[in-house]
């Protein structure tokens, strides 16, 4: 190559390097201008789900991915208000195009749950996944959380455990959740049983710890539940006698209790005919005193 | 050498132009335009927002296509059928042939894309009752992605097959059109090496998002003359890289 | 001074799936001096086009120089005087031909007016006035060739390169183009033009190249050559008694036409004698003249001879060129413009 040509070379690399500067520039600029635009303009611009599903010619998994990822990315950023309104939308596009879309549902009610605090759109959400995928537990176990923890609502979650425990695969910490939710909606007789029904698959299969920890729980609700009831019986007596019967025994004999109730260890409960107290008969004196 | 120039590109458009493959594809883009008025007789209510829709998206697609397909089909086939031997051989330098092909191209694209969006506002006057002035600044800047894809595919077909260069110009323009991934990785990706690669790839690549105000027209939003201006100069700063390109790949190809 | 030169030019192409580069020239050297018609000849795959493409800056040597009108090749500006037939030219289909040649007259910057002016004359002298304003594409091989040659004439060169200008041409087209090329001729016009027929050099050339796979094996001037190469005469003559020639072999008998093959002039004079003084008339006296190949193969000894020889049959390229030849160098005949 002659010097010249070199020359020549060399000022041509160099007026492509001067373009790439006058392209950057206005990019830059551009790019600016669009971040002002504000994206919920564009989101108001999302066609319907139904109306993609057509339009994708047949991509509509891809399409809903690439929605997905751009999804994620600007809820990432915005947290306004105005993004808010259109989360739904966007979401129930993607879900629409791909109503398997395991992560979209998750993640959509995470960022609804969690980013924007409104747990009953993230439930909906979850509705929805658990409609299109009724064989799937995953939904029905995430919108029971959501109603649990975002909402306190116990019953609807315990709700949705239920509906979650009936399909198969469901993992086993939902039995014990389950049976927490039944617990903290205060049906004591269901967690109860729950936490026998936990028990029992824990013997079964061998593990000490969860055993240790639902039997626990079956002690102190079985307890609880029993000293309210002995409790009741005795007032029902006291009421009718003006005073507490000498024995536990009466209140079954008399007719107040069909059965008399033992601790779950099978110990009898230990009675204080002074007071018409009853007690845990493992526990020291400490509870007695109340 | 603008004489030169012009008569290369003269010589390209009337070589496109009454080739009966051009002729197909219009066909093909205002049936398109033509029958979205039928299918807007399936909706209820936003009949004009589909005609504007799906005419709009049908000026954009049909061009690019057309613009790929001259792009390489003609610069190709110079050298295929060898009649880029008679013209080298004449004193012409390399680059000044591939301007002239270029400014032929666009010579070419600015009678399709017009007579295209001739049609279509017409269509949409028609439909509207109302000249659709709002629209034409998403017309203009669909010529103004083609200049780029065009260059683009001139760069490609300066230095490979027709097949080749028609794959990566496909691959650029859909790239092109996802550049907003790259302006998010980049805030996203750790690490500085993988940040320099990814603001590379966003500022070489082209931005062919910068040209598509078709959803922010159709519902009549404002595109300032700012961003025009803007979209303009990056065009023609990116086309005369193109340009520039091309002629660094092409001036030394061997020509067998 | 030569107006075109070739002085050790080597050129590899890549080949096949990878591209791999084979060598197509390894020392082209030559020079035409101005106003003669020189022959590049060689067989197909010997590299008389590559060597055409490196001469118009199509290809780019990978070592030695090409010198146009005293500049290096290599600058557009060089070609300014030059005027070019591709092989087997094909033009844009639909163009007509007085656009082409129009289009090509404006690449070569020549004025409006010249332009119309010439590209009429020129237009009529290869005969293709008539078609001038069809689309190409309807045009005939023999047609596409004429209208190649009208734009290769536009800018009214001093040098013409024509690729394989009479190929594919019936009988009276080669006639026609081969009187172009004597007209340039008479003209002062420079003509360099390849062709694997050797009929053709003989005819035009003042002096030939042989190209070989890649090599010049001989440059010399076709004149000095075809002198004294007259191998025989063929002579028929008719209406002649029986037995009037009897001292002559006669060879085949049509109707009343005699032939007869005559290895010298004096017995071709004695034999024309005989004929008139019984009063017969000559039907023909055609020498038979080597042809450049029977001369090469004559004239070249040793095994570069022999394979010489074997030139001018068609063996497929790459075979040939993969072969590895330790007597090389042997066939490298001394060069002319070697002083």
């Amino acid at each position: 190559m002659s010097r010249k040509e070199s020359w020549r070379t060399v000022g041509l690399w160099f007026l492509l390097l001067v373009c790439l500067g006058g392209w950057v520039m206005p990019q830059v600029s551009i790019d600016y201008r669009r971040a002002r635009w504000s994206q919920p303009e564009a989101l108001l611009l999302l066609p319907t789900g139904q109306y993609l599903d057509v339009a994708s010619l047949g991509f509509q998994t891809a399409l809903a991915d690439t929605l997905y990822l751009w999804s994620i990315q600007y809820y990432g950023h915005h947290r306004s208000q105005e993004g808010r309104r259109h989360l739904w939308r966007i979401f129930d596009v993607i879900t629409d195009l791909d109503p398997r879309y395991q992560d979209a549902y998750l993640t959509g009610a995470l960022i609804m749950a969690v980013d924007m605090g409104d747990a009953e759109m993230a439930i909906r959400l979850l509705d929805k996944g658990a409609e299109e995928n009724p064989t799937d537990w995953i939904y029905l176990m995430e919108a029971g959380h959501y109603a649990w923890i975002a909402l306190d609502d116990y019953r609807r979650a315990a709700d949705y455990f239920d509906r979650a425990l009936q399909l198969p695969g469901t993992p086993r910490l939902l039995r014990r959740v389950r049976a927490g939710m039944a617990e903290l909606s205060g049906d004591r007789q269901a967690a109860l049983a729950l936490w026998v029904d936990v028990h029992g698959q824990a013997v079964a299969n061998g593990d000490e710890q969860i055993e240790a920890a639902a039997w626990q729980h079956v002690y102190d609700l079985k307890i609880e539940l029993d000293l309210e009831d002995l409790h009741a019986a005795i007032e029902r007596f006291r009421r009718d006698r003006a005073r507490p019967p000498r024995v536990l025994d009466a209140l079954r004999s008399q007719g107040y209790l069909v059965s008399l109730p033992s601790s779950p260890t099978g110990e009898p409960y230990t009675y204080d005919q002074v007071t018409g107290t009853v007690r845990d008969p493992r526990e020291g004196s400490s509870r007695a005193s109340r | 050498m603008i004489d030169r120039v012009t008569a290369i590109a003269v010589n390209t458009f009337r070589e496109a132009i009454r080739d009966r493959i051009l002729v197909l594809f219009m066909a093909f883009a205002l049936l398109m335009m033509a029958s979205s008025t039928i299918l807007s007789l399936l909706t209820v209510g936003s009949e004009l927002k589909i005609v504007t829709d799906l005419g709009l998206a049908a000026l954009a697609l049909f061009g690019t296509v057309i613009a790929i397909f001259i792009g390489i089909i003609l610069v190709h086939k110079e050298v295929e059928k060898r009649t880029i031997y008679a013209v080298l051989a004449k004193p012409v330098p390399r680059w000044q042939f591939l301007v002239g092909k270029y400014f032929g191209l666009m010579m070419t694209l600015a009678v399709v894309v017009g007579l295209m969006a001739l049609f279509y506002l017409a269509l949409v006057w028609w439909k509207s009752g109302s000249f659709p002035s709002h629209l034409l600044p998403a017309v203009m800047l669909s010529y103004v992605e083609l200049s780029i894809i065009t260059s683009v595919a001139l760069v490609f077909s300066s230095f490979t097959t027709p097949m080749l260069a028609a794959l990566f110009t496909v691959a650029v323009y859909v790239v092109g059109h996802l550049s907003w991934a790259f302006s998010t990785l980049l805030d996203f990706v750790p690490g500085t090496v993988a940040r320099i690669l990814v603001g590379t790839l966003y500022y070489t690549l082209p931005d062919l998002e910068t040209f598509n105000v078709r959803s922010r027209v159709v519902h009549e939003l404002p595109v300032s003359g700012g961003y025009l201006l803007d979209a303009l100069g990056y065009a023609a700063a990116y086309t005369i890289g193109m340009l520039v390109l091309a002629a660094l790949l092409f001036r030394r190809r061997d020509l067998t | 001074m030569p107006i075109l030169r070739f002085d050790g030019v080597a050129k590899s192409l890549p080949y096949g799936f990878w591209l791999r580069h084979k060598p197509v020239l390894h020392d082209v050297s030559l020079s035409v001096e101005p106003g003669e018609i020189y022959g590049f000849l060689g067989p197909n795959g010997a590299g008389k086009t590559t060597s055409m493409k490196c001469l118009l800056g199509l290809l780019t040597p990978d070592r030695g120089t090409i010198e146009i009108f005293g500049r290096n090749g290599s600058e557009p500006a060089a070609r300014q005087k030059l005027g070019y037939l591709p092989e087997q030219p094909y033009f844009y289909p639909h163009l007509t031909g007085r656009e082409l040649v129009d289009y090509f007259g404006r690449l070569f910057g020549v004025p409006r007016a010249t332009r119309l002016q010439r590209t009429a004359v020129l237009l009529e002298r290869v005969g293709m006035a008539a078609s001038a304003d069809l689309p190409i594409k309807q045009y005939s091989k023999g047609m596409l060739q004429r209208i190649g040659l009208a734009q290769a004439l536009i800018n009214d060169p001093e040098l013409v390169i024509l690729d394989e200008p009479m190929s594919g041409l019936d009988p009276i087209g080669r006639r026609e183009i081969k009187d172009i090329i004597l007209e340039l001729k008479e003209k002062g016009t420079t003509v360099f033009f390849s062709s694997h027929i050797l009929g053709d050099a003989e005819v035009l050339c003042d002096r030939v190249g042989l190209l070989f796979e890649g090599r010049i094996l001989t440059e010399s001037s076709v004149q000095g050559l075809l002198e004294e190469r007259v191998q025989y005469w063929d002579a028929a003559c008719e209406g002649v008694p029986d037995n009037a020639l009897n001292g002559f072999v006669h060879r085949t008998q049509q109707g009343g036409c005699l032939h007869f093959r005559f290895d010298d002039v004096a017995q071709l004079d004695r034999w024309v004698d005989a004929v008139r003084e019984v009063g017969g008339r000559i039907v023909q006296v055609a020498p038979h003249r080597v042809t450049l190949e029977e001369h090469f193969r004559c004239n070249s000894a040793g095994s570069a001879a022999r394979r010489g020889a074997s030139l001018f049959v068609e063996t497929p390229a790459p075979l040939r060129a993969n072969r590895r030849r330790p007597a090389d160098r042997s066939r490298r005949l001394p060069k002319r413009h070697e002083r």
